[in-house]
């Protein structure tokens, strides 16, 4: 009976919250063709278990830019980097609300296939984490699993041209045989780059990549990334904010789990909103 | 507040505090504790020298009379009949020494092969409710008596076999009866023994791979099963090699059961009939030769002899095993430069 009087309220409601909701995404994709956005995260929310690690975010990726996501350790950033490769759905626990689109398509739709998705968003560890085989092997691994009927000499030219890309070629062309276990951080790193190039992705993520680097590599990865990024969409996870100055176009700042402030990293470097990034960055001139 | 200030200020003219680095207090089991554990080690490594030491020494007699015929021919019953009465008899261990290595190798490729299912599954994929449970059972089967394994082969498993003998064995191999206490009944018994032993260090090794191989296989878009197969795998190879060699080290070494079940016939298997028969002719091992003739046997010289003729060929095998495992292990991580020198 009670329900019965008041059906027509919840159907006006519904359809106003449709149209509301309608008229949000129309202004979104306006923006997302003006931005040439490759990624989009609506009202991204995720937990691990009934811990709320990020809530509220929302944001794009521009195609072609390097997207730095700074904050204090534990604020979600390497959380909110595994929602985009969906390396989180390793993690038991996890469960996420919320939309994220890779150049409009919904990445979390049942019918994505993950390894796909995976090849096209590569990721880079924090620390290097080549495979104990051949540097050869460490490159050609992913690259015949992608493409079962490539021929050697094809292989050993995408060996190459991946190392050439990662500025590595040089180093190593001497014997790629060797193990990648035997390489210096910071080449171990670059290797880890090249193998991600290799399987041509689109977006690149790295997850503080020079966490354990001395300057001079850390300054060769920087170089790097600059010459990456005319091919590439780079997101970079970096506690150096230094570094996030020199090389991103885009700065998103979290804070416990929230998307603080997220816009042009001039801007939020020099004139952020929040006192909270002004406090925060305020590192990046200290 | 003000004292302190006082004397931080006074203490540029004070003497430097006197350190005194002897100690104090002495507990009486430190001055045991070392002599103690170093007897212990003498102790139990002096035990193996000498045990090796003694079955060598044993095993010289026969290998000087008749060392060729000894691996290389194929009489073994018979020899052990007439050693009874006759002074000079030559034995043939070939056919123990076949049984043994069949019986090894069989049980060693059924147990490799379940037991990397086993290890994977329980490593990667089983969920903790399952993979307790089945941990558990792993961990049993580890600790059951062979006598055990042998009668439960022979209630269930030889008769089961003895269904699927060829019906034209009696008349096609003229030299043996084919009956269900057989070869194939030996694998199978001594599989499941030897498998806990490999499954247990394999689900080790695999477990101990670095999470970030893995992570980085899965990052580069290659599925879970390939990333297992073609990244975890070769990095656990050293150590499912270890597991290997354990579990063969188990089965060379097994007696009791494989007497039960495995026909105790000492007989070189031959495929000469058809492949079909060969699963089902009866074998003796080299243990449970020792262990079915060694009670009264040994007060004759010449079985004495020769029982510890197959003892350190016994031995001869797991020695060189062990060594050749260590060899591979170390070997194979050098090949990685996986001692880390330069990364420390
Ligand atoms: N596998 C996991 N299981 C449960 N909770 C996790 C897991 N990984 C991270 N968390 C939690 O999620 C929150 C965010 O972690 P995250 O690793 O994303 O932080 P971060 O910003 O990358 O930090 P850092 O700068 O230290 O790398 C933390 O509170 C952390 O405890
Ligand atoms: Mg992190």
């Amino acid at each position: 009976m009670n329900e019965s009087l008041r059906t027509p309220a919840p159907e006006a409601d519904e359809a106003a919250m449709l149209l509301a909701e309608l008229d949000r995404q129309m202004i979104r994709a306006e923006r997302a063709l003006e931005r040439n956005t490759l990624i989009d995260v609506d009202n991204l929310e995720v937990r691990y278990g009934s811990n709320v690690v990020l809530r509220d975010v929302t944001f794009d990726v521009p195609a072609n830019q390097i997207t730095a996501f700074i904050g204090p350790s534990g604020c979600g950033k390497s959380t909110a980097l595994r929602c985009f490769n969906r390396m989180n759905d390793e993690i038991r626990g996890f469960s996420m609300n919320g939309r994220i689109q890779l150049g409009g398509q919904d990445i979390y739709d049942p019918r994505v296939d993950v390894t796909e998705l995976r090849r096209q968003v590569g990721m880079v560890f924090q620390h290097p984490n080549p495979f104990p085989m051949s540097i050869h092997e460490n490159i050609a691994l992913a690259v015949r699993e992608h493409n079962p009927r490539i021929s050697r000499d094809e292989l050993d030219g995408v060996v190459e041209q991946a190392l050439v890309h990662a500025n590595l070629w040089d180093e190593v062309k001497d014997d790629l045989k060797r193990s990648a276990l035997a390489l210096s951080g910071g080449q171990q790193q670059r290797l880890c780059i090249a193998r991600a190039l290799a399987v041509r992705p689109t977006v690149i993520m790295l997850d503080e990549p020079c966490a354990s680097l001395d300057p001079i590599s850390t300054a060769r990865i920087e170089e790097l990334l600059l010459e990456l990024v005319a091919d590439y969409t780079i997101i970079i996870v970096t506690h150096n904010l230094a570094q996030a100055r020199r090389i991103s176009d885009d700065v998103a700042f979290f804070l416990m789990g929230r998307l603080l402030e997220f816009g042009d990293a001039r801007r939020v470097f020099e004139d952020p909103l929040r006192r909270e990034t002004a406090d925060y960055v305020r590192g990046a001139y200290g | 507040m003000s004292s302190e200030y006082v004397q931080a200020g006074g203490s540029v003219t004070a003497p430097p505090p006197s350190i005194d680095l002897t100690r104090r207090v002495r507990h009486a089991s430190e001055h045991l504790a070392q002599p103690l554990l170093w007897a212990c080690a003498v102790f139990s490594g002096a035990v193996v020298g000498v045990v090796i030491a003694y079955v060598f020494w044993y095993a010289l007699p026969i290998f000087s009379r008749q060392a060729l015929p000894f691996i290389a021919t194929g009489d073994w019953d018979t020899a052990i009949d007439m050693a009874w009465t006759e002074p000079d008899v030559i034995f043939g261990a070939l056919p123990l020494i076949a049984g043994t290595t069949l019986t090894t190798l069989g049980a060693l490729l059924v147990s490799v092969v379940l037991g990397l299912g086993c290890a994977i599954f329980l490593a990667e994929l089983a969920p903790d409710g399952l993979r307790r449970p089945l941990e558990a059972v792993i961990q049993l089967l580890a600790g059951i008596p062979s006598v055990v394994f042998g009668l439960v082969g022979l209630s269930v498993v030889v008769p089961l076999l003895s269904g699927l003998v060829p019906k034209d064995a009696y008349d096609v191999v003229t030299d043996i009866p084919l009956e269900g206490d057989s070869l194939l009944a030996g694998i199978i018994v001594l599989s499941f023994m030897i498998l806990p032993f490999f499954v247990t260090v394999a689900v080790d090794s695999l477990r101990a791979v670095p999470r970030s191989y893995v992570d980085g296989g899965l990052a580069l878009g290659i599925d879970r099963w390939r990333t297992i197969t073609r990244i975890q795998l070769p990095a656990a190879a050293p150590g499912l090699l270890a597991g290997a060699v354990l579990a063969i080290a188990r089965a060379i070494g097994e007696a009791i059961a494989l007497s039960m079940v495995a026909g105790s016939i000492a007989f070189v298997p031959s495929a000469k009939w058809g492949l079909q028969y060969f699963p089902f002719m009866p074998v003796r091992t080299m243990a449970s030769a020792i262990v079915e003739t060694g009670g009264e046997g040994m007060s004759i010289p010449l079985i004495h002899d020769a029982l510890f003729g197959l003892a350190a060929m016994l031995l001869l095998a797991s020695l060189v095993l062990s060594l050749a495992a260590r060899m591979i292990v170390s070997w194979w991580g050098r090949r990685l430069a996986l001692d880390t020198g330069r990364s420390l």
